[in-house]
């Protein structure tokens, strides 16, 4: 009897549901799959593009040296390595412990080690393509400038595949590690990691920050400081000595310290994987009961934070509004995502005056100001397509409910706009305020800033909703898988290159005016340049509702 | 009227409603099962014995514990207290032997939305082993059956609720399980369909196996239940065959349900994952 089946068994009809994937978007879709490919092609180049701008800038400057530092590299690889073990942790909680898969996986004489390498490996391969969509031309940009050997390019892919492998699996260790020993506290856990290291981070930063040397100095001064990163057994070490070795035309050095990061990396996953496997229906079991749902007994907060709604909008309306908050504040791993992004967006703009820049500079002011934007925008465009564009999928199981009530199709998207839009204002217009006053802008600058973020969260908000309605994912209630397929990815792709058009005409602005020393009088071009700027980003908000109601309303469900 | 009183898990179900046709080996054995969520207990001190050759019937209000007794069973669920044995083997966190002889259908039946009812069917019978041969025979008679071709090659994602029960049932009994736990395996199917799916539970049982079926459709328990189990607050209150249940409250079965859960508290949810 063949008691148990192996991965490849499992791996093969992992394939086989790809190319069904594939035949089906070319079959029903095909313009629609060449245009997101064109576009994702496009927002590469322009990334490359941009990357190589900088990297221009920086040989101005000549920091070279700084910037071809080991030590940054170790820093940039410490950083992505948190961000892919914390959401390789989500990831994986929700797959291993939480879907129907893994329950009709479990009840088949399937080896648990093939589930959990199966599940481990697409945990990999989702959390880490937008590490590789922003590294990749980022490197080639990096190789561009730094005349480099043709083999920096395969050693490099190689190093970030190297690299992925060891942050997702102790992203896997820390969901098992929920599953096993706090299924009923999962909330409290990630509120515990997550205010830890923004603690953490804002400890480090106000002692780094006390140092007021120069921008080369301050940099040592930060990386002597955190001199634990330094250290020669982290991964993050070994992948920055092989990055910067194979920029240095050292490629046999390069090739070793990728070996060593794969052998330490398969080693792991090897010792990761095999005791998850031993212990995954024990897991899987206490994770269940986890799942217990207590008696919720404050509702009445939400109710009340949405009762003032009655006042304005139709009480329909506001009942919608009141569902929606309370499906997102009971949703952990949407709102501690979201808060752990902000946050840590909140702790650099906190210390913004404590880092090494000439903030009486008027011109330098306006360069920050301008880069915040980018930041908090780039941000903004990850997190509508990651958390808002999925609010329309999730309810296409109940859209006969919703198709029932007394409301237009126009009315439920514009609801969910205006909740989407609520919590994106919150969030980035709070950053942006809190931004201008530590930059102490002018009034009038102050007010340009938030109202070029208030008109990019309506456009984003507007485009994640109706795109959401235009592309719904039928039946499927992870929030990640559906801002990984399709239409999520498109949606990423054209809110990008929203932010891309109106960043593009307010740097217009923004270096017009920062040449006259950010004037409170405005020249009529920047105020046009403005005025249209913001009445684009209503009209796509209002574009991509209206396309998105039209299929709804054709939707049958 | 008489009062309700709770089968007494101390005394061994063999007594108690074995079965006429048994021959007397226990496929399914749940040893003083418990099972809590918290505060919460959703299985108390359930003995329960089900043997080659029968279909059981298990009832029970909603929220009553059903559905975490067959995820015990099928080792989904690690109970607190008591054991699961299933073919003879002890059904712990290892236990891909007695794993190869069962099948689960769930409420809610999962299929991969991205794969046809046929690559599903095969990629069951693949993970159990079947020989490419066999399994291909099986497919064809049992697609026949159950009226499948019709979209058997279709991504399973436009399937109504029905068909992919058709197709979950299907890939269930690819295999030949000596053990057959569904959970409510008739909501969303036509008469016809739930006429060959009974016939179907009864071919197992006739070839020695069991069927362990949740059901609220009582004229089915009634119909093709050798014996019923009704299970309330997580307890065990009656078990036998029809006949034995009829001398503790008179009427069909649907009466003596109503009886014997009638004052026994409300209806509180059943803890544990909610169905998708």
């Amino acid at each position: 009897m063949r008691g148990r089946i192996g991965f490849i068994t499992l791996a093969r009809y992992r394939l086989i549901q790809l190319r069904n994937l594939i035949d089906q978007q070319l079959q029903t879709a095909p313009a629609r799959t060449l245009l997101v490919l064109t576009v994702l092609i496009v927002i590469w180049g322009a990334l490359h593009y941009l990357f190589r701008r900088v990297m221009m800038h920086i040989e101005e400057w000549d920091i070279v040296g700084v910037v071809a530092n080991k030590h940054l590299f170790m820093h940039f690889f410490l950083v992505l390595g948190v961000m892919l073990g914390f959401s390789n942790a989500l990831l994986m909680f929700g797959s291993l412990f939480g879907r129907d898969e893994a329950a009709h996986l479990l009840a088949t004489p399937a080896h648990p080690r093939a589930i959990v390498l199966l599940k481990w490996l697409e945990g990999v391969f989702l959390s880490s393509w937008s590490f590789m969509l922003l590294g990749v031309p980022l490197m080639f940009a990096v190789g561009s400038s730094a005349n480099v050997g043709w083999y920096f390019y395969p050693l490099f892919l190689a190093h970030f595949v190297a690299f992925t492998i060891t942050p997702a699996c102790l992203g896997l260790l820390a969901a098992w590690s929920v599953a096993m020993w706090a299924p009923r506290k999962p909330l409290t856990v990630a509120i515990g990691v997550g205010g830890g290291l923004t603690l953490a981070g804002l400890w480090l930063i106000r002692r780094l920050a006390a140092r007021t040397q120069g921008v080369g100095q301050w940099l040592n001064g930060v990386f002597g400081e955190l001199g634990v990163v330094d250290h020669p057994f982290l991964p993050t070490n070994w992948t920055a000595r092989g990055v910067i070795t194979a920029i240095r035309h050292d490629p046999e050095n390069s090739v070793f310290f990728g070996f060593v990061v794969l052998a330490n990396a398969v080693f792991l996953s090897w010792a990761v994987v095999n005791l998850i496997a031993k212990t995954l229906p024990t897991a899987y079991s206490r994770a269940q009961a986890g799942r217990f749902s207590p008696t919720i007994r404050h509702a009445w907060i939400t109710a009340a934070l949405c009762w003032p709604l009655r006042l304005i909008v139709p009480r329909a309306w506001a009942i919608l509004m009141l569902k929606d908050l309370r499906t997102f504040t009971r949703d952990t791993k949407q709102w501690t995502q979201m808060l752990i992004m902000f946050g840590l967006l909140l702790i650099y703009v906190a210390n913004l005056q404590r880092l090494p820049f000439d903030l009486e500079n008027v011109r330098l002011k306006g360069v920050i100001a301008f880069l915040n934007l980018a930041i908090v925008s780039l941000i903004l465009a990850t997190f509508t397509s990651r958390f808002v564009y999925p609010l329309l999928s999730l309810e296409t199981q109940q859209i006969w409910l919703l198709n029932s009530l007394p409301v237009r199709r126009f009315d439920l998207l514009f609801v969910k706009f205006i909740f989407a839009t609520s919590i994106t204002v919150v969030s980035a217009v709070g950053v942006m305020g809190l931004a201008v006053y530590v930059l102490d802008l002018s009034p009038v600058w102050a007010r340009i800033n938030i109202a070029v973020c208030f008109g990019i969260c309506i456009g984003l908000s507007g485009l994640a909703i109706g795109l959401g309605a235009r592309f719904p994912v039928l039946a499927q209630r992870n929030p990640a898988r559906i801002a990984a397929g399709f239409g999520g990815t498109l949606n990423l792709v054209i809110s990008m290159l929203f932010v891309i058009v109106v960043l593009g005409a307010i740097s217009i602005v923004f270096w017009r005016e920062v040449d006259r020393n950010l004037p409170d009088r405005l020249q009529p071009i920047s105020i046009y340049m403005l005025v249209v700027t913001l009445a684009f980003c209503v009209v796509t908000a209002i574009g991509a509702m209206i396309i998105g109601a039209g299929h709804l309303r054709r939707l049958e469900v | 009227m008489i009062e309700p009183t709770p089968f007494n898990p101390q005394q061994p179900a063999e007594k108690d409603g074995q079965p006429a046709a048994s021959g007397g080996e226990a496929l399914v054995a749940l040893d003083g099962v418990s099972k809590r969520y918290g505060a919460k207990t959703a299985v108390e001190d359930l003995w329960l014995q089900l043997y080659a050759g029968e279909v059981f019937a298990f009832l029970g209000p909603n929220g009553a514990g059903k559905t975490t007794t067959l995820k015990m069973t099928t080792g989904l669920l690690a109970p607190d207290q008591g054991s699961v044995t299933v073919c003879g083997i002890p059904m712990g966190p290892e236990a891909p032997a007695a794993k190869q002889g069962i099948a689960y259908v769930p409420d809610q039946p999962f299929l991969y939305d991205k794969l046809t009812g046929r690559e599903f069917i095969n990629f069951t019978s693949d993970m159990y082993g079947v020989p490419r041969k066999t399994a291909r025979e099986r497919f064809d008679r049992i697609v026949d059956r159950l009226d499948m071709s019709k979209f058997i090659d279709q991504l399973s994602e436009s399937y109504s609720h029905g068909m992919k029960q058709r197709v979950a049932l299907a890939a269930a009994m690819i295999h030949h399980p000596r053990v057959l736990i569904v959970d409510e395996p008739i909501v969303g199917l036509d008469p016809r369909t739930i006429r060959v799916i009974k016939t179907m539970f009864r071919e197992i049982a006739a070839d020695g196996g069991t069927v362990f079926m949740s059901t609220h459709t009582l004229d089915v328990a009634e119909q093709i239940g050798d014996r019923i189990g009704i299970l309330h607050q997580g307890r065990l209150i009656a078990l036998g065959t029809l006949a034995e249940l009829q001398r503790r409250a008179t009427g069909r079965l649907e009466d003596i349900f109503l009886h014997l859960t009638d004052g026994w508290g409300d209806d509180q949810p059943e803890p544990g994952p909610s169905p998708p």
